[in-house]
């Protein structure tokens, strides 16, 4: 499997001025801090990604706050509309300061 | 007569009612659904594979399999110093896989010789087989083991050859396993008494609950593959084990003979697809 913070981002079809589909998946444990460590008998500590962004050549174009609800190795697909040229960049940042990025190019 | 105008309505709703629940039966039961025919690959990919077409999670493990195999082994050498920092040399070589090369070693798949070649040539220690797919609990973070670094490098081989058809030979020294194969392939296994053959060659395209049973041309061009269920990178060998595990059979040892008969004949079956690893699958 995937290392930690390994991530992809792929943005289909890019059409200008057209709402353009970009799924985006980060290997992350997403640990709740609930869960209970079946050799150690202890909880597992609380490992997820708090914020996620979606920067379009500098302007940030999608925002979210996750928690414990959000499952392993998150998956999420949003819709943008690209004007021009540029790199669209994925930020996730998580609870224990780890911050993880991924760059796409589209091109329209 | 007095009743007529009811009468009249009376039967003109019944006759209403009567032509809806005609019409109904054919729309209930499917007949209706002018769906355009389903593209051609769907049918051994249980309609995920457009899925995968877009995005693939398992492409992330395409790029630690290349990290692997450019990481050098106990005697310096790497398996890009033998085939090309981008495996070059490799290109087409996974479609051949697996092959017979002498009596005393039997059926060789992708999995035993990259093992060959890292004790061999590289004079390091053998990766272990992907008998578990599911990451421990308990170490949710390190996801990397010697069974992950098999499974990734793998991958990676395999990926060199996406595109290319796959020509295993079936003739010569490898046909007598090829045999085996067959007779395994086509005999009915376990409590439930199903063979390979039962679910996929017979009813090939139908649905098994919510999954449509992929029919075996096509199968091993998609393995390694994604699982969403699992969410994971699964081999073709722990497949064949999962679905031991479905008709309640012995569950077959990876890389071992029947295993390994078996993956020559049902590779061979998909002789002239091209390769698209990683697949995808539900």
């Amino acid at each position: 499997m995937a290392k930690l913070g390994d991530a992809m981002v792929r943005v289909i079809s890019p059409r200008k001025g057209q709402p353009t589909l970009v799924k985006a998946v980060i290997s992350h444990p997403m640990n709740s801090g609930d869960a209970t460590d079946p050799k150690t008998g202890k909880k597992i500590p609380a490992h997820f990604v708090k914020k996620v962004f979606g920067d379009f050549n500098g302007k940030t174009i999608f925002e979210a706050d996750w928690s414990i609800s959000i499952s392993r190795n998150p998956y999420l697909a949003y819709y943008f509309t690209p004007t021009e040229s540029g790199v669209l960049k994925m930020t996730w940042e998580d609870n224990l300061g780890g911050v993880f990025t991924k760059e796409a190019n589209v091109s329209v | 007569m007095k009743h007529t105008k009811y009468t009249v309505i009376g039967g003109g709703t019944l006759l209403a009612v009567g032509l809806s629940l005609v019409m109904a039966v054919p729309i209930v039961f499917g007949q209706q659904e002018a769906d355009e025919e389903p593209p051609p690959y769907e049918q051994s990919e249980e309609g995920a594979e457009k899925i995968g077409a877009e995005f693939n999670p398992g492409d992330i493990d395409v790029e630690h399999g290349h990290d692997l195999f450019r990481a050098a082994g106990a005697n310096g050498k790497s398996c890009a110093s033998c085939h090309g920092d981008n495996g070059e040399g490799l290109i087409g070589a996974a479609a051949r896989y697996p092959m017979v090369v002498s009596r005393e070693e039997g059926v060789r798949n992708l999995e035993l010789q990259i093992n060959q070649c890292r004790t061999q040539r590289m004079d390091s220690e053998p990766y272990e087989w992907s008998a578990q797919q599911f990451t421990n609990l308990s170490h949710m973070g390190d996801y990397v083991d010697s069974r992950t670094d098999m499974r990734n490098m793998l991958l990676y081989v395999k990926s060199r050859s996406n595109g290319i058809p796959i020509n295993i030979k079936t003739d010569g020294i490898a046909h007598e396993y090829w045999e085996k194969g067959k007779r395994f392939y086509w005999s009915k296994r376990g409590q439930r008494n199903l063979s390979c053959a039962n679910c996929h060659v017979m009813n090939g395209g139908k649905r098994l609950g919510p999954v449509r049973l992929s029919s075996p041309r096509g199968q091993a061009a998609k393995f390694p593959v994604y699982t969403i269920a699992t969410d994971a990178v699964e081999t073709l060998q722990f497949r064949y084990q999962t679905c031991s595990r479905d008709v309640r059979a012995h569950i077959l040892d990876i890389n071992t003979e029947p295993a390994l008969n078996l993956e020559l004949y049902h590779n061979s079956l998909s002789n002239g697809m091209p390769y698209r690893a990683p697949g995808f699958s539900l």
